[in-house]
């Protein structure tokens, strides 16, 4: 009789609710474990003061600065998102084997398949919370950057108010870590959130000359698409980090082979994908993750926009892809040793 | 005519082998090398040893956290690799591996919750569990800022909060102060006195030979004596008499006369009070005194929980 995994391992555990509420503790542990890293909030201000600072900071333009700011915002989640993905992955996984936290977890009625999906899950959600701190800080940006006629127009007073509700949540986390020894990283990364949010209300709301406006007419949602795409392709690459740490690669490989795949995915149309080309190059072709699929920061251009049908299509990609990668991951990191 | 009852084995090893390999699978190291075993229910089992003689490589193998090389090995009658099992087992690793940034009250709830625990049960083991650990006034402190013995408290509290039918204790009691050593000791007679199995290993004998019932010393994975404590040390040939001393010229007849008895010359000593008992009584005024400790309390009492059976018996 082997380990009782996957669904027989949660049947019994005593059933649905119980290993919901399993589930639920394991990922809100780790979630909360991710959002406690220095590194994560770092990477999460670093790219949301990077986005929102492009438009003050931008001196050359060449006629050019919605496209300027958006594309910074864009590659700034891509790269930012990037390391992010790829440290939580590696952290979740193979650093709490090093530092023994798996280990206690396992030695519960945790299945290993359940203790994986919770990891992953966790690191799916905190690389959606980076990209949705990201999304709002670019409206924002893209606001700032405001377009009159043929020309753009700075609107410092947003982009200020947005730099100050920013400096003011990583004060009101340092209050509370001060008053009430509340953990800084977390309760900075969640006040973020709320500061990009209310930032993005008054930009909305308010014109550059602080006159009240329809707050459709002023944000430019056409960006969102765009982010969620790049989003995905975060998951999917934190997705395929976990798999590579679940027995495989540890630290300096694990680091090294998951840039391989990320470059292999990004040139594989390049170097495989041609007409009459042999079926094996074909087959690789396909087997990589294509990341050109989730960049389509051009489509915007010229007032462009991002088919939603094709964000259904990639979606479906990511998610085909992201099943697969679980499932072999899981099945790895069964037979790993925990010592 | 006679029925006898069958008992299973709570914990049973049969030829175990453990091998690690190098990165080409090669063998590297022998850890556990065809080790037998049984331990019975109710039993507070040692595993003795220096260290790399895989007493730890054996206790992970019974939480299926490393895989055999070889050998069947039985946990309550099941595979250490099923997780149902592991509702019946609670587990101290070596080390504390607690969530830093969790309080003793956050930690203590987690795990319940993992065990699948109501949350009105886990509130009630959770306050039973931080008064056994001696650490109710520092419930909402962060674990991190622990020093290594109030962690170590917690780490035996969170391998009860299932209430646990086997419990495996990984040195139980490295890193704790002679206060916290004594309560340890005490809480694993208490959880043998109500009918658990306690598997620990330790490589500070005195500790062992306090607490457990039977031993096995290990050394290079394999098994080296396995028995009862009272028959491993017993030496049958010799005695010990403990009497008021007598008087200078009273000694020296007593010792001559046993001399002639047995044609050997008596040794004589006088007993020295226990250090620990002495230490824990030091403390113990001090505590009365002050009335706080600024750390551990070093009161003690197993939860009421505890008390009864396992979960799995009372269900």
């Amino acid at each position: 009789m082997g380990e009782q995994s996957g669904l027989s391992g949660f049947m019994a555990h005593g059933g649905g609710m119980k290993g919901l509420m399993q589930g639920w503790a394991l990922m809100g542990l780790t979630v909360l474990e991710l959002l406690r890293r220095p590194l994560c909030l770092l990477l999460a201000y670093g790219a949301a003061t990077l986005v929102i600072l492009s438009p003050l900071l931008a001196v050359f333009h060449f006629g050019e600065e919605g496209k300027m700011v958006r594309d910074t915002a864009f590659a700034v989640q891509l790269t930012f998102g990037l390391a992010l993905a790829g440290y939580a992955s590696a952290s979740v996984l193979d650093a709490a084997m090093r530092r023994g936290a798996a280990l206690l977890v396992l030695s519960k009625p945790v299945g290993r398949t359940v203790f994986y999906l919770t990891r992953f899950l966790a690191v799916g959600v905190v690389v959606g919370l980076f990209s949705l701190a990201v999304a709002m800080a670019a409206l924002v940006a893209n606001r700032v950057s405001e377009r009159f006629g043929g020309g753009f127009v700075t609107d410092w007073q947003t982009g200020f108010i947005a730099l100050g509700a920013m400096a003011a949540a990583l004060l009101a986390a340092a209050w509370l870590n001060y008053r009430m020894r509340r953990v800084f990283a977390s309760d900075a990364f969640l006040f973020l959130l709320l500061a990009l949010a209310l930032a993005l209300i008054c930009a909305g709301c308010f014109d550059r000359h602080g006159q009240w406006a329809p707050f459709d007419v002023r944000v430019e949602w056409r960006l969102l698409p765009v982010n969620l795409l790049i989003a995905e392709a975060l998951v999917l690459f934190a997705a395929l980090v976990l798999m590579l740490s679940a027995r495989w690669f540890r630290q300096g490989g694990l680091a090294l082979v998951a840039g391989g795949f990320w470059v292999a995915g990004w040139l594989a149309d390049a170097l495989l994908d041609a007409p009459h080309a042999p079926a094996w190059r074909n087959a690789i072709c396909q087997l990589l993750p294509n990341w050109q699929h989730f960049w389509v920061a051009d489509m915007l251009n010229k007032g462009g926009t991002v088919a939603w049908t094709y964000v259904g299509q990639a979606t479906l990609y990511t998610l085909l892809y992201t099943a697969g990668l679980v499932l072999l991951g899981q099945a790895l990191f069964k037979r790993r040793e925990i010592r | 005519m006679m029925q006898t009852i069958q008992v299973q084995p709570a914990v049973s090893i049969q030829d175990l082998t453990k091998v690690f390999g190098d990165f080409w699978r090669r063998p590297r190291v022998h850890a556990v090398d065809g080790l037998c075993l049984d331990v019975m229910p109710g039993e507070v089992f040692g595993l003795l040893g220096p260290n790399g003689s895989g007493k730890s490589t054996t206790l992970k193998i019974l939480l299926g956290l490393l895989h055999p090389t070889g050998g069947v090995v039985r946990v309550l009658g099941r595979l250490p690799q099923d997780v149902a099992v592991k509702r019946r087992i609670g587990y101290v690793p070596e080390e504390n591996y607690l969530y830093a940034g969790l309080t003793p009250r956050e930690t203590l709830d987690f795990f319940g919750q993992i065990c699948g625990l109501a949350r009105d049960v886990r509130r009630r083991r959770v306050h039973e569990l931080l008064d056994m650990a001696g650490l109710t006034d520092a419930a909402d402190r962060p674990v991190g800022g622990f020093s290594k013995g109030m962690a170590r408290r917690i780490a035996l509290a969170q391998a009860l909060v299932n209430n646990p039918e086997l419990i495996i204790l990984d040195e139980p009691t490295a890193g704790l102060d002679p206060i916290g050593c004594r309560q340890m000791k005490d809480i694993i007679r208490a959880l043998a006195a109500s009918g658990r199995t306690v598997v620990l290993s330790s490589h500070l004998l005195a500790d062992v030979a306090d607490v457990c019932g039977r031993v096995a010393i290990l050394f290079n994975g394999k098994a080296h004596a396995v028995g009862a404590i009272s028959d491993l040390l017993e030496r049958k040939e010799t005695i010990r008499l403990a009497l008021p001393a007598p008087g200078g010229e009273g000694l020296e007849a007593l010792l001559k006369c046993i001399e002639e008895q047995t044609g050997f010359k008596p040794a004589v000593d006088h007993p020295a009070a226990d250090l620990e008992q002495f230490f824990l009584d030091v403390v113990a005024r001090a505590h009365a005194q002050a009335g706080y400790a600024t750390g551990a309390s070093p009161q003690i009492h197993l939860p009421s929980f505890l008390e009864g059976g396992p979960d799995e018996e009372k269900r």
